[in-house]
């Protein structure tokens, strides 16, 4: 870790959503700044921002990689949507192993919950994509990289949902090598109607490393 | 209730194609031979950025109680629209006629050239991505300018074991067994007829699939 520099650090306030650039062959840790919150990633190569990353799809091409790299539920490498496939980041560092493939919350989640109006991912995602010319409606898919989000699909019956609290707590972090120019947008996630972030919103803390 | 038949094809197997559905109409696929997956998507035809999201849906169905990865009852479309397209008013395999432990559908990812490199399949192997490449060009799109990476697989038999692996069974879907979408607004349906025959996906062989877009006589709606 000494080898490592740190060349940028800051706090992404609850409830809100801010996006950032991260060069080739540096790295980026996702910090639980108070413990047990939920940050919703959105991945864009920053030369194309067609090439989006694909949470689903990245899930089946780690399982049925050769050497069987990472899962659904343990992602090792993140990729691009067809026709790009392309690695854009890799997981170096996830000791609390959790994150949701999957959507991010959004205003219908909010009035199902009764909460019509409430703040949700897409009003975070759509404030952070703003500052770089994109809106909601460039983003393909609403799946996302929910870091430290707790919750598994049923494989039985319908196949619904199950959402837990975080298992992560204050200073827990995931760490990503970018492998290629990224633009990074997060959403801190808002939700503090499920177990989704334990019931109360906290902040997220961001570092960058120089290659 | 009797059905007007407005429209009847077969598409062969291994192939995508786009069929237009209009608001009201119902479009059916059918098993033709048994046992075959259908990779489906659906676009507003009037704004070809608001696509259906199967993802997005399942958890919008999850916490309604009405499906979830394995079923669905409304297919939205992603965010920011987040209308209803479309509903399912017809799957006796969903619901269970054909038995299984679970609903038997997979609102989850179609193989990709990427997918069947690190399955090592022969390069040039066809995949569903071929098929939607195929199909979205009908419409004037490319794969560049849409997305068709989580979709529907009608009957596709998968779901997730406890550590994250996919797992794949044969369909339960039978000759003649069949799934109704009630278009609830002017919609493309794009669709891939899964070329798979490396996996139970399709039972080890790719079949072809029959659609119809059909037309309620009568004063009937359909029932859900």
């Amino acid at each position: 870790m000494s080898s490592k520099k740190m060349i940028d650090e800051f706090i992404i306030p609850k409830c809100t959503g801010k996006a950032f650039k991260v060069g080739k062959g540096q790295k980026f840790r996702v910090i639980e700044h108070e413990g047990k919150q939920v940050a919703g990633l959105i991945f864009l190569n920053a030369n194309n921002y067609k090439e989006q990353f694909m949470a689903e799809f990245s899930g089946g091409l780690n399982y049925f990689h050769p050497s069987h790299m990472g899962s659904h539920y343990r992602l090792s490498k993140l990729y691009s949507k067809v026709p790009y496939e392309n690695v854009m980041l890799t997981v170096t560092d996830n000791k609390i192993g959790d994150h949701f493939l999957g959507p991010h919350c959004t205003k219908t989640m909010m009035e199902i919950w009764k909460t019509p109006g409430h703040r949700s991912c897409s009003d975070n995602f759509t404030d952070a994509l703003k500052e770089f010319g994109l809106a909601l409606e460039d983003i393909y898919s609403p799946s996302v990289f929910n870091a430290f989000a707790n919750v598994v699909i049923d494989p039985k019956g319908d196949g619904t949902i199950q959402t837990g609290p975080p298992r992560s707590e204050k200073g827990d972090h995931i760490e990503f090598l970018a492998e290629m120019n990224v633009l990074v947008a997060v959403s801190v996630c808002p939700d503090d109607q499920s177990a989704m972030n334990d019931h109360s919103c906290k902040a997220i803390k961001i570092q960058i490393y120089q290659s | 209730m009797s059905w007007k038949v407005v429209e009847d094809v077969v598409v062969p197997k291994s192939t995508g194609k786009t069929m237009k559905i209009k608001k009201g109409q119902t479009f059916r696929v059918i098993e033709h031979e048994g046992k075959q997956v259908v990779d489906l998507t659906f676009l507003n035809a009037q704004n070809y950025k608001e696509h259906f999201a199967a993802e997005f849906s399942a958890i919008l169905n999850s916490m309604q109680g009405i499906g979830g990865y394995h079923r669905l009852t409304r297919l939205y479309s992603k965010p920011p629209y987040e209308n209803v397209m479309a509903t399912v008013t017809d799957d006796k395999v969903g619901s269970g006629d054909r038995g299984g432990e679970r609903a038997g559908h997979w609102m989850m990812c179609h193989c990709s050239k990427r997918l069947v490199e690190h399955l090592g399949a022969p390069p040039g192997t066809r995949t569903c991505s071929d098929n939607f490449a195929d199909a979205f060009r009908e419409i004037g799109l490319r794969q560049e300018d849409t997305y068709d990476e989580t979709i529907f697989n009608v009957w596709m038999h998968s779901w997730l074991s406890e550590d994250g692996g996919m797992n794949f069974a044969q369909p339960l879907a039978e000759t003649g067994d069949h799934i109704d979408f009630l278009a609830n607004m002017d919609l493309i349906a794009v669709f891939s007829v899964c070329p798979d025959e490396s996996s139970p996906c399709n039972d080890f062989k790719a079949k072809a699939l029959r659609f119809q877009i059909l037309e309620s006589v009568g004063n009937t709606e359909p029932s859900t």
